[in-house]
């Protein structure tokens, strides 16, 4: 067996398509491949086949996100290769998904073929691709004009794949094939079309609906370039860096989705491909971490969350009135509310974090005209913080799922386990875990200036500070674990700590919560042994109930987690320590192929050598995309200030110089430099030197004086 | 006991006047409502956060709305959410996507949903 089970992806927005090697599509709860848009399955058989025989390939071009080109000859893997023919697949999704097929004959003879497409879908919905599904609807195939038509309906629930080809053909219920000749040293090809349509009946007859807008491939080429060539461009004597930051542009340019609400303007999505989809966090976290680079999809961003903020109270939704949404779906399970996804509300951190990008994108951009558009909303979701989210009458934000499909862990760490105490129980609910607190904190902070200098309300300014002092002066009470002298992952809601020792304090210092006094015990123990792994911060201690390194939320490393706290970190002037986990995931990031994955193990790294990837099923993945820009606004020291912006650089040992020229903002264009600060960055050593826990210690001890 | 839960939902939204969330928002959106062989029309009008609703014109909208009557009859009483009855091709959209996505957030939503507020006040009795 080849390579071939491995996935090449190309897509443009929630289009996409997930093959093998060859090109093919062979669906299976096992191998979730297909051709998907709008959470639907659209092809889950797509099959090239010459005289009846398989392909192998020989090489694969992957030209861009939206398109790839495989190279390939006929025959099993394990056969000597020395065909008389090649073939060329050379695919692009630019609203339909289109497919170049070539054969060239390097023969001395005329080749008779009978080429053939083999294509069927089953229509999953994207939640259900792991299962072997039980559909209660119908399929149907029609063939009508050369064109093969793929169908699904439940009731007025109706999705159609229509495949045609422009090269005579003959078509059947089960694909397209092709008889032709190809004389020596001569080609053909053929152009195979795959069209999406999802179609509700209006009157007596049926209309697409769901649609993206069609774009030529030029058109999705020039918009690559104008993309690139508005990012600021980045000199530096780290080579790890410059390739990283490359990688992060182009991914970046990937996951911009826009949503049917967004007229036209581009946001992030969470993920690729799976999550190609409306996110509440995860949008705004990733537009957070590049907004010194692209402001423009933080507006985005505000904007189209901001009109789907909730209104109304709905126990299936977990939504409640100025809540911001968590993710938003639009397949079958979501017609048929089997899922909550329409839009799902349940996460108890992006209302607190919409309201931070809002007034960190004023910061950067003066964009107050926004900041006077949404007040309405950043008023309604002030009052969620208050009135909808404290479960407990204590003054918290908490979450607790209304039901069995709502999910159980409403903060990042969003898996079953996440929540634990020291000891390894679980947590009852509902739930507070500390970040949450911080983050309303940092948001009352914000929006109390926005209050003061937008709206025109200096009596909400006022409260909204005296609210954020006293949330400040009870969280520190509440949630300081005076014994061993930190901030528990959370309360219950009987007022115990929830004990664990965890990241989710790192997030704290970001959101400036953490009292001056107890900052360094907090940094002590998030680059101490237990937590710092030598490429970054574990999500769970090691000595924790739960740790495990490589359990998803309870032990792992997640570099977006990492590029807060080191934000955090420069918050409290641990400006050394910044550096320290920049430089960690830099290094990680060279073992990656400058594509941070959304997480990686939490073994030590003396013990690994290298950073063990956790098998996700994203990749890239937003905010470890957007990981290496907020490493460069905290290595930079970037702070927008008044009309200009501050440059206070800390470089790790490693970079002795970093040039970020055009970065955008108020100011118009600027650019920002930093040096090494001694000899010691003189030198990058090799990589494989590893800076383990003990090695910190000691590298510590040099920085601070 | 309204007997046209439909004519009570855009009555409801009329009653609105001025949504300050959608003050940016301008437009017209024109609902077909269908029953028997009937087409019901609804004109929905925003201006920067005012709303107006007229019935029975046959004015053209930057966005149009393609449904049965009884689906809007059951949106109206909380009885269906109008996002999955667009997903399941129940609601029928064309043109501008964002100016129905605003007037949706208006729709009631179901009854007798959980209100923490109310949870919150008699937890704090209790204790």
């Amino acid at each position: 067996m080849s390579d071939s089970d491995s996935t090449v992806n190309i897509l443009s927005g929630n289009t996409f398509v997930v093959s093998d090697k060859r090109g093919d599509i062979e669906a299976s709860p096992a191998s979730p491949s297909g051709m998907f848009s709008f959470d639907t399955r659209y092809l889950s058989t797509w099959v090239l086949t010459v005289n009846g025989q398989r392909l192998q390939p020989l090489s694969i071009d992957d030209l861009q996100y939206f398109e790839a080109r495989f190279f390939l000859v006929p025959g099993g893997a394990t056969q000597y290769v020395d065909s008389k023919l090649s073939v060329i697949r050379h695919r692009s999704i630019c609203g339909s998904f289109d497919e170049q097929v070539t054969i060239l004959n390097h023969g001395e003879e005329p080749l008779d073929l009978k080429i053939r497409v083999e294509a069927s879908s089953d229509f999953a919905d994207l939640f259900e691709i792991k299962d072997v599904l039980q559909k209660k609807g119908s399929y149907y195939a029609n063939v009508e004009d050369g064109q093969l038509r793929l169908g699904y309906e439940r009731g007025t629930f109706r999705r159609e794949t229509v495949i045609s080809a422009n090269e005579p053909h003959e078509v059947d219920e089960h694909g397209l094939g092709f008889t032709v000749r190809i004389e020596p040293g001569a080609e053909w090809t053929a152009n195979l079309r795959v069209e999406t349509l999802a179609l509700s009946p209006v009157g007596e007859g049926m209309r697409p609906t769901l649609q993206h807008p069609v774009r030529t491939k030029r058109q999705m080429y020039e918009d690559l370039d104008d993309w690139l060539r508005r990012m600021p461009r980045l000199y530096t004597d780290h080579e790890v860096l410059i390739g990283t930051y490359r990688r992060s542009l182009v991914d970046l340019a990937s996951l911009r989705y826009t949503p049917l609400t967004a007229e036209g303007t581009t946001m992030p999505t969470a993920g690729l491909p799976w999550f190609m989809t409306l996110f509440g966090r995860d949008s705004i976290l990733t537009s957070l971490q590049v907004l010194p680079f692209e402001p423009r999809l933080a507006a985005t961003t505000l904007r189209v969350l901001g009109l789907l903020q909730g209104t109304r109270l709905d126990d299936f939704r977990d939504e409640d009135p100025g809540r911001i949404l968590h993710e938003l779906r639009y397949g079958e399970t979501s017609a048929f509310e089997e899922q909550p996804h329409s839009p799902y509300y349940g996460t108890a951190d992006a209302t607190q974090l919409w309201l931070i990008l809002l007034d960190e994108y004023e910061r950067w951009t003066g964009d107050a005209e926004l900041v006077r558009e949404l007040e309405p909303q950043a008023r309604a979701a002030l009052n969620w913080i208050d009135e909808y989210a404290d479960l407990v009458g204590n003054g918290y934000v908490w979450y607790q799922p209304r039901r069995e499909t709502g999910l159980e862990n409403q903060c990042w760490k969003d898996s079953w386990d996440s929540i634990s105490y020291h000891d390894g129980r679980l947590a009852p609910f509902p739930r507070a875990t500390c970040e949450l607190q911080g983050y309303a904190y940092d948001a009352k902070i914000r929006a109390a200036r926005l209050a003061r200098w937008f709206w025109q309300d200096p009596a909400l300014a006022d409260k909204l500070e005296r609210d954020a002092a006293a949330l400040k002066e009870r969280f520190n009470r509440d949630f300081w674990v005076e014994d061993r002298e930190f901030y528990a992952l959370g309360i219950d809601p009987d007022g115990n700590q929830v004990d664990a020792l965890s990241s989710n304090m790192g997030h704290l210092l970001w959101s400036g919560i953490v009292d001056e006094s107890r900052a360094g015990k907090v940094v002590e123990h998030l680059l101490g042994p237990r937590l710092f792994t030598g490429w970054g911060i574990r999500t769970l201690a090691d000595g924790e109930g739960r740790y495990n390194p490589i359990g998803y939320h309870v032990g792992t490393v997640w570099p977006f987690d990492n590029s807060f706290i080191a934000w955090g970190l420069r918050r409290y002037g641990y400006v050394e320590e910044a550096a320290i986990l920049a430089e960690g995931m830099l290094d990680a990031a060279e073992y990656f192929g400058g594509r941070l994955p959304e997480a990686f193990a939490g073994y030590p790294r003396a013990l690994t050598k290298y950073p063990v990837q956790y098998p996700t099923a994203c990749s890239p993945q937003a905010w470890s995309t957007g990981t290496p820009m907020l490493l460069l606004r905290t290595m930079l020291g970037l702070e927008p200030h008044e009309d200009h912006l501050a440059v206070q650089p800390a470089l790790p040992v490693v970079i002795q110089r970093i040039e970020l020229l055009d970065i955008p903002g108020r100011w118009g264009k600027t650019d920002a430099f930093g040096r090494s600060r001694g000899e010691g960055a003189a030198r990058r050593p090799a990589l494989r030197v590893q800076y383990g826990a003990e090695t910190f210690v000691s590298r510590r001890q040099r920085f601070i004086r | 006991m309204a007997t046209d839960p439909t004519a009570e939902l855009f009555e409801s939204i009329k009653r609105r006047g001025h949504v300050p969330a959608l003050r940016r928002e301008s437009g017209t959106v024109r609902f077909d409502l269908r029953q028997d062989s009937q087409v019901d029309k609804w004109i929905v009008e925003i201006r920067n956060g005012d709303l107006n609703v007229t019935r029975g014109e046959d004015r053209d909208g930057q966005c149009v709305v393609y449904a049965h009557k009884s689906v809007f009859d059951r949106i109206a009483r909380g009885e269906e959410n109008a996002n999955v009855a667009f997903f399941r091709g129940e609601i029928h959209v064309e043109g501008n996507f964002h100016l129905i996505s605003a007037i949706e957030r208006l729709f009631p939503g179901p009854r007798n949903a959980f209100d923490p507020r109310a949870a919150r006040a008699e937890r704090t009795r209790q204790s």
